[in-house]
């Protein structure tokens, strides 16, 4: 959620934007994702093995490139995976985020077919794929 | 990780995403794209401009993919585009178009900061979702 655009709705969208979102964050997969995500971010340790992954995956990138990955190289990543793939909070963080994506594509379907026009993609940023 | 089953349309969010779809649709810079789509579509001269532009653009589509059009050929495809951009009624359309983006963007923004998921990203159906 980068480079956020301000710009002032009008007061009925705002309020039917902040009434969605309202209902949008009570149902159960983003209700369940909005706790998952708070326990992530409170446990320290997933968060490290997390950016640990991150971390080695883009030396791995850069290593990659270089045409430098030594079978060490790949032994780390794999620990990194299994590390973060072992970890529940993380993992539960995963699925909960996996399946309220899905609850929020049902949301911009129904919003989209009375609309007539993809909500998302109105709203998507330039250059986003 | 096994798929949780879940519900994609609870009956609230699908009132409130009526009312939101409502009130996005009753804004200025909804009737005023949908205004200038109108008038596009009934303007000859646009619809020669683009069909003139499309047909062109469609016979280089191979050589512009492998690099291999010639400056003359690159030079008329410019053309036709700028005299497709230069009829006011599709200026007036991507003006009301990116007018309404921008408007969908910071909506989904809003959206976006309550429920703690991109928006826009986590329903594209390309490479970002």
């Amino acid at each position: 959620m980068t480079e956020l655009i301000e710009i002032e709705l009008p007061p009925a969208l705002a309020d039917a934007a902040d009434a969605l979102a309202r209902d949008i964050a009570a149902t159960e997969p983003v209700a369940r994702f909005l706790r998952a995500q708070e326990c992530f971010e409170r446990d320290s340790a997933a968060r490290a093995r997390l950016a640990g992954l991150t971390a080695t995956q883009q030396r791995m990138q850069r290593r990659q490139a270089q045409g430098q990955v030594s079978a060490d190289d790949m032994a780390e990543l794999r620990a990194a995976r299994e590390a973060v793939e072992a970890d529940p909070v993380i993992s539960d963080y995963w699925c909960a985020r996996r399946d309220a994506v899905a609850s929020l594509r049902g949301v911009n379907d129904e919003i989209s077919r009375l609309l007539a026009v993809d909500f998302a993609a109105l709203a998507r940023r330039p250059g986003c794929c | 990780m096994a798929a949780t089953p879940i519900t994609l349309r609870s009956p609230a969010a699908t009132d409130a995403a009526t009312a939101f779809a409502s009130a996005l649709s009753a804004t200025p810079e909804w009737r005023e794209w949908e205004e200038a789509a109108m008038r596009l579509r009934a303007d000859p001269s646009a619809q020669r401009a683009s069909a003139a532009y499309d047909e062109r653009r469609q016979a280089l589509r191979i050589k512009l993919m492998l690099q291999a059009a010639s400056a003359e050929e690159k030079a008329d495809l410019e053309r036709l585009e700028r005299a497709l951009f230069a009829q006011p009624s599709v200026a007036a359309y991507t003006k009301a178009e990116a007018d309404l983006k921008a408007l969908c963007r910071a909506t989904a923004d809003r959206l976006s900061r309550a429920i703690g998921l991109d928006y826009a990203a986590s329903c594209a159906t390309g490479c970002c979702g």
